[in-house]
């Protein structure tokens, strides 16, 4: 197993007035050559920090206490800005929700694709505008020649999502982050800009990280899946064992709460009850959990093997695997 | 449009005011003092029997040259700075010092006398327009320089400067391509009404003695030559040169609002 990005123990936390709060809690992840891995989890769970970490974007009062993520072998945590400046954009690309916001409102759209293309490889301008409507055409933009000159606001959500992929795969990236690419389309158009994005990486040989809240787009379009929780990742999974039998409480949740939206008699096995946590130390699904043990209170679980290819950090993992009741 | 008609016509009189000028804009009339407008006298005369519609119309040589240059230095300077300061607020690394050390520096700049610095230029120097204009110039760069700090303050947390960030742009590029442009709209509306009272400072500066030589016809100084005859009936003394500040401060109010809209490509059509 080659890891082309290999995230391992990465702690982060936000220093407020009051205190710290741990938001990425040792976490680890690594993304393999060519393969496509979903991230899921709800909102603070971490997974858009994860993304920011890595890319170097995070400024006080965030800090990373200790972790790397190594990139080829050089470590992303430790590199200075000059490195990363030129990795990102070039070897690792994200693409964002609201899409329109992430477009410079006062440059055409032409421009800023070719801006990107420009920031990393010595061709000249009318070159590079060249490429961009080659860009548009592949990600699917009708008129490309006409589009280069629009501005952001003359585009629809689904056009200028497609112009931030269109951005990120400027330059054949070699990871492309993509978070919650679909937030706010509907989705005929989510459907299609994800099958372009699918394509595409394909077609550059890239590596894929989806982030998203969609358990059913992940399992269409990403071979594993992460589920992140508190700033952990509580199961690491092939996308056929995940369904067939999650090793972790939380991640049974996940997929029933994915169907309990189209069968109501499944939302009551859907506990959203509380209890206090009594200790730091313990599981962070321990005040969720229906099935905790005692142990759950004061000792993490660390990440146990149900197979090569599925970790779940839970005590009961096993049992929860093979189809342990929940309450 | 009526702004772009407005800067035309004193662009134009400022080239050609006093060749067109029906009288010699420094020089009294025989025997003439206080007159009231008259056909011979347009704008009637002052208390020294200067004609005023000659001296309304050859000011803008003078008014404009250091409004304009004044402004324009105080722009391009503020902005920059302000650029610089507001982007690397509070980051890490040494960017931070520099911004901090620019906002101290504004700080003296405001905090001391406009007067005295003005004074103690033209001590140093002697008198002259240039003085004037880089009097103003250092008064009008703070201004500039904050509104600028403030705007970019808050266009750089806007998610398409992080995009731009995470597409492989350098800081530099991404301060002076991506946030600049989105932060100008406060200073470019504030130069119109800086080149207003940067007019009107130049009296201010003209009345003490460190500004343009009074002969000299410009607007400020001939509002506050005809202030005391306005007390004792003769309006027209102070009334159209005054007017021709107003318009002309209007003129670039309105161009400025204009370009503002320019710069906006959701509002341009």
């Amino acid at each position: 197993m080659d890891a082309l990005l290999d995230i391992r123990d990465l702690k982060v936390s936000f220093q407020g007035e009051s205190g710290e709060v741990d938001v990425l809690n040792n976490t680890s992840l690594s993304l393999l050559n060519k393969e496509s891995l979903g991230i899921v989890g709800e909102s603070g769970s971490g997974k858009t920090i994860l993304i920011k970490s890595i890319l170097g974007l995070l400024e006080p009062p965030w800090k990373i206490h200790n972790g790397q993520a190594l990139f080829d072998g050089v470590d992303l945590i430790a590199s200075s800005e000059e490195s990363l400046t030129k990795i990102r954009g070039r070897d690792i690309a994200v693409t964002t929700p609201e899409p329109r916001k992430h477009l410079n409102p006062l440059m055409t759209i032409g421009n800023q694709i070719a801006n990107v293309i420009r920031a990393h490889n010595p061709i000249s301008k009318p070159e590079s505008l060249r490429n961009a409507k080659e860009l548009l055409t592949k990600v699917g933009i009708p008129d490309p020649a006409v589009r280069l000159n629009s501005y952001p606001h003359e585009l629809s959500g689904g056009m200028c999502q497609r112009v931030i992929i269109a951005m990120a795969l400027a330059n054949s990236t070699r990871v492309l982050i993509a978070d919650e690419p679909t937030a706010g389309l509907d989705v005929t158009i989510s459907r299609q800009i994800l099958d372009v994005m699918r394509d595409l990486v394909r077609d550059f040989d890239s590596s894929l990280i989806l982030v998203s809240r969609d358990l059913g787009v992940v399992a269409h379009y990403c071979e594993r899946v992460a589920v992140m929780y508190k700033g952990r990742v509580l199961e690491v999974a092939d996308i056929a064992s995940f369904f067939e039998g999650p090793g972790h409480p939380y991640s049974r949740h996940l997929i029933l709460a994915s169907q309990a939206s189209r069968d109501s008699a499944l939302s009551e096995n859907l506990s959203t009850e509380q209890r206090a946590a009594s200790s730091t130390n313990g599981c962070v699904y321990y005040p969720r959990c229906p099935v905790s043990i005692d142990r759950c209170q004061s000792e993490t679980p660390k990440e146990e093997k149900l197979s090569k290819t599925h970790l779940a950090a839970c005590f009961r993992s096993s049992e929860v695997a093979s189809g342990l009741t929940l309450k | 449009m009526t702004g772009l008609v407005i800067v035309l016509i004193t662009l134009f009189l400022a080239i050609f005011g006093p060749v067109i000028a029906p009288f010699d804009p420094e020089h009294a009339l025989p025997g003439v003092s206080l007159t009231a407008p008259s056909f011979e006298n347009w704008m009637g005369t002052d208390v020294s029997g200067m004609d005023i519609f000659s001296r309304v119309i050859s000011a803008p040589r003078i008014d404009l040259t250091i409004a304009l240059v004044s402004s324009t230095i105080a722009f391009v300077v503020g902005v920059f700075l302000g650029v610089v300061s507001g982007y690397f607020s509070g980051t890490p690394g040494p960017g931070r010092y520099v911004s901090e050390g620019i906002m101290r520096g504004a700080d003296i700049l405001q905090a001391f006398p406009i007067f005295i610095f003005a004074l103690a230029l033209v001590g140093f120097r002697g008198p002259g327009t240039e003085n004037v204009i880089a009097a103003l110039a250092f008064l009008n760069i703070p201004y500039f320089l904050r509104i600028t700090r403030g705007s970019v303050l808050q266009v750089r947390e806007r998610p398409f400067v992080e995009a731009a960030r995470c597409s492989g742009n350098s800081e530099i590029r991404v301060a002076f391509r991506h946030v600049m442009p989105n932060a100008l709209t406060p200073a470019l509306a504030n130069i119109s009404p800086g080149i207003g009272f940067s007019i009107l400072l130049t009296s201010a500066l003209s009345f003490v003695g460190a500004g343009v030589p009074k002969p000299t016809a410009e607007w400020g100084s001939m509002i506050s030559i005809g202030a005391p005859n306005m007390m004792t009936g003769q309006w027209w003394t102070a009334f159209f040169p005054g007017l021709a500040l107003g318009l002309t401060v209007l003129g670039y109010a309105l161009v400025g609002d204009g370009l503002r809209d320019y710069m906006d490509p959701a509002k341009r059509n």
